[in-house]
C-alpha cells in the first residue's frame, strides 16, 4: 500500500495541489476571458487530479525495482518505459474527456478541445511521471535511513536495558538481606568469619559497581566477580554450596560483556543449589579458540523444582544483550535433563 | 510460666544459629529440634509436637507454607525469612508474627512476647481453610504433597491414576497405591489442569491418559475402565464433557 494513501490527510494535500496544477494549466492554455478560463479550469483540475494518482503508481515500480539491487540503466529504461506508456493513457483519456466535456457543456465554445496540446500533454505527463519516480526513490531512501536510525536506537536501548536489569539484579535485595543475617548470626559465634564477610560483601558490589561502568572487561575479571558472589553464598549455604572453576589461561584473557555471567552464577544457586537438600556443585568451565569463546555454567536441579519464569526471564535478558552486541555471532545455549542444568554463552569475535 | 517447647526451621544452619542464640536467655523455651528441610521439620512436629516454631518460608523441596498444610494441628508459627513479598500471606495464615532476616534481639523479644500471648488461648482455630486460602499456588499445580504419618511424599501429579474423594479426605491412587489427604476434591478439581484430569464423577477425578475405554454399565449409566482395569464411575452429567476431551 502506498504510504500516501494510508495518510488521509497528506493525500488530501497531495490532490489538491494537482488541482491548483490543473487551475494553473488551464490558466495557461486557455484564451482570454474570465468564463472561458472558468471552463478550461473545471476540464483540466480532474484529469490533473487523475495525471497524480497515475503517478502515485511508480511507487511500486520503485518497490518492484530497489534502487541498490538494479542497475541504473535498467531502472533508466523501465521508467521510461513505463513514464510512455502511462502518459499515453492519461493523454488518451485526456482527449476522450475533452469530447466528452465538450458535448456535455456545449456552451463551454469546445474548451477542451481547445487547450488539449497532444505533444505538450504528452511530454507533460511522461516528464511528470518521471519526475514522480525519483521523488519516490528519494523517499524511499529517506525512509530506510530513518528506519535503520530507529533500529539503531532500539538496539542501544535494549543493550542499556539489559545493562541495568543486570545491574539492578546486582543488588538483589535477598541476597543482601540474607548475607546480612549471615553477618549477624556470625558476629557472635565467629566474630572473624563475620568480618571476612562484610569484606567480601563490600568488594562483591565494588566490583560490580565498577564492572559496569565498562564496555568489556576480560573473563577473568568477570569470573573474579563471580568468585566473590560464591564465596559469600557459600558462607551462607556451608557444606550444601561446592564450586569447581577450570578454565585455562588463554581463555581468562578473552573478552565479555561486564556482568553476562553474574546472572547465571546467580540462577545456578538459586534455581538449582538452594531447592536441594544436600546441594551440590557448580562448574564454570570454558572452551576457546582464536575467535571464539565458549562459558558454561552447570549446576544440579532438583527435577521436582518449582519452574518458576524468573530463570527464563534472566536468560532472555542475555540472549538479548549478547544479541545486541555481537548481533548473531553472541548466543546462550541451554541444556537440560532432570538433574542438570548447563547454560552455553557462546561468542564469536 | 510452663516451659514451651520449640522447634526451629532453616535450611540455612546460619540462620538456625541467631535464633538458638537469641532464645538463650530464654530458660522458659525449650529448643526440641533443628531442621534444615519441610521434610525434616513435618517429620519433627508430628513427632514432637511443639508449641511453637519458627519457620523460614523457602526451603528445597517443601515451602514453609506447605510444612503447615501438611500438618493437621500446625503448632504457633514465627515465620523468619528474607522475602518480605510474603508478610501478609503470614497473616492470613494467623502467623504469631513475622521477622525479617536479619532482626534485632529487641523485635525477636517482641515476637516472643506475642507467642506467649498467644498460645494455649487461640489454639482451638482451625487454621486449615486459612492456610489453603493464603497459600496460593501456581495452577495447574505440578504436585501434591501427602502425609503418611510423619512421612511427606511428594506426589507428581502425572504419575497420579485417579482420585477418589472418601468424606473429608482423598484418596489419592498410584499404581495400585493409594495415598490419603486430608483435602477436599472440588478445591483439587480446580487446581489441576483441566486438559489432563477430568471429574468423572462427584467423588472421582480421573487422569485422562488413563482411561483406556469407556463402557455402558446400566441404562443411562457408563463406567471408564482404566488401563489397569480399574472400573470408575462416570455420572450422566460428566459424560458430555468426558466425551469431549477424549
Amino acid at each position: 500500500m502506498h504510504p500516501l494513501i494510508l495518510n488521509k490527510n497528506i493525500l488530501a494535500v497531495y490532490l489538491l495541489t494537482w488541482i491548483l496544477f490543473g487551475i494553473a494549466g488551464a490558466l495557461l492554455l486557455s484564451p482570454p476571458g474570465f468564463m472561458t478560463w472558468l471552463y478550461a479550469a473545471a476540464y483540466s483540475a480532474p484529469i490533473f487530479v487523475f495525471l497524480g494518482l497515475i503517478c502515485l503508481s511508480a511507487w511500486y515500480l520503485c518497490k518492484f525495482f530497489p534502487f541498490r539491487k538494479n542497475h541504473i540503466v535498467k531502472i533508466f529504461v523501465v521508467f521510461n518505459i513505463a513514464a510512455f506508456i502511462n502518459s499515453s493513457i492519461w493523454l488518451l483519456i485526456a482527449t476522450e474527456w475533452a469530447s466528452l466535456f465538450d458535448s456535455i457543456l456545449p456552451q463551454s465554445n469546445g474548451i477542451g478541445g481547445t487547450i488539449i496540446e497532444t505533444n505538450l500533454f504528452f511530454i507533460l505527463g511522461f516528464s511528470l511521471y518521471l519526475f514522480s519516480g525519483a521523488g519516490h526513490y528519494l523517499f524511499i531512501v529517506y525512509d530506510e535511513a530513518q528506519n535503520t536510525q530507529r533500529r539503531l536506537i532500539e538496539t542501544n536501548a535494549l543493550a542499556r536495558d539489559a545493562e541495568l536489569k543486570a545491574l539492578r539484579s546486582q543488588i538483589n535485595p535477598h541476597f543482601l538481606f540474607n548475607s546480612l543475617n549471615s553477618i549477624s548470626a556470625l558476629t557472635t559465634s565467629e566474630p572473624k568469619a563475620a568480618r571476612r564477610m562484610t569484606e567480601l560483601l563490600a568488594e562483591f558490589f565494588r566490583k560490580s559497581l565498577d564492572a559496569g561502568k565498562k564496555e568489556f572487561v576480560t573473563l577473568k575479571e568477570e569470573l573474579d566477580l563471580a568468585s566473590h558472589y560464591l564465596d559469600i553464598e557459600r558462607i551462607r549455604f556451608g557444606q550444601r554450596l561446592a564450586v569447581d572453576i577450570q578454565i585455562d589461561e588463554e581463555c581468562l584473557r578473552k573478552f565479555v560483556p561486564p556482568l553476562i555471567l553474574q546472572p547465571l552464577i546467580e540462577n545456578s544457586v538459586k534455581h538449582g543449589i538452594a531447592h536441594l537438600i544436600d546441594g551440590g556443585t557448580i562448574a564454570i568451565k570454558a572452551a576457546c579458540g582464536k575467535r571464539t569463546l565458549t562459558v558454561t555454567i552447570e549446576n544440579p536441579c532438583d527435577p521436582h523444582r518449582p519452574k518458576g519464569r524468573g530463570n527464563r526471564l534472566g536468560l532472555e535478558n542475555i540472549r538479548n544483550r549478547l544479541h545486541a552486541i555481537y548481533g548473531s555471532k553472541g548466543n546462550v545455549v541451554v541444556k537440560e535433563d532432570s538433574t542438570m542444568f548447563a547454560v552455553d554463552i557462546q561468542i564469536k569475535e | 510460666m510452663n516451659t514451651l517447647k520449640t522447634i526451629i526451621i532453616d535450611d540455612e544452619e546460619l540462620a538456625r544459629g541467631i535464633v538458638r542464640e537469641y532464645l538463650e536467655d530464654h530458660p522458659d523455651i525449650e529448643i526440641v529440634a533443628e531442621c534444615a528441610n519441610g521434610f525434616e521439620a513435618v517429620k519433627s512436629i508430628t513427632e514432637l509436637n511443639p508449641d511453637l516454631i519458627f519457620l523460614d518460608i523457602q526451603m528445597p523441596k517443601i515451602s514453609g507454607f506447605e510444612v503447615l498444610e501438611l500438618l493437621a494441628d500446625p503448632p504457633a508459627v514465627i515465620f523468619v525469612t528474607a522475602y518480605d513479598q510474603y508478610a501478609l500471606k503470614a497473616f492470613d495464615v494467623h502467623a504469631i508474627d513475622y521477622l525479617l532476616k536479619p532482626f534485632s534481639k529487641e523485635r525477636f523479644e517482641e515476637a516472643l512476647k506475642r507467642a506467649h500471648a498467644n498460645i494455649g488461648r487461640d489454639k482451638k482455630k482451625d487454621l486449615k481453610p486459612f492456610i489453603e486460602k493464603a497459600h496460593t499456588k501456581q495452577r495447574p499445580i505440578e504436585r501434591i504433597l501427602v502425609k503418611d504419618g510423619s512421612n511427606v511424599y511428594v506426589i507428581q501429579v502425572g504419575d497420579i491414576d485417579y482420585i477418589e474423594a472418601k468424606d473429608d479426605y482423598i484418596s489419592i491412587n498410584i499404581k495400585g497405591k493409594s495415598h490419603l489427604k486430608q483435602y477436599r476434591l472440588s478445591t483439587l478439581e480446580d487446581e489441576l489442569d483441566p486438559s489432563q484430569f477430568v471429574r468423572t464423577h462427584r467423588s472421582y477425578i480421573v487422569n485422562i491418559d488413563r482411561i483406556s475405554k469407556i463402557e455402558l454399565y446400566a441404562k443411562d449409566s457408563r463406567i471408564a475402565i482404566l488401563k489397569d482395569g480399574t472400573r470408575v464411575p462416570i455420572s450422566r452429567a460428566n459424560y458430555e464433557k468426558i466425551r469431549e476431551l477424549l
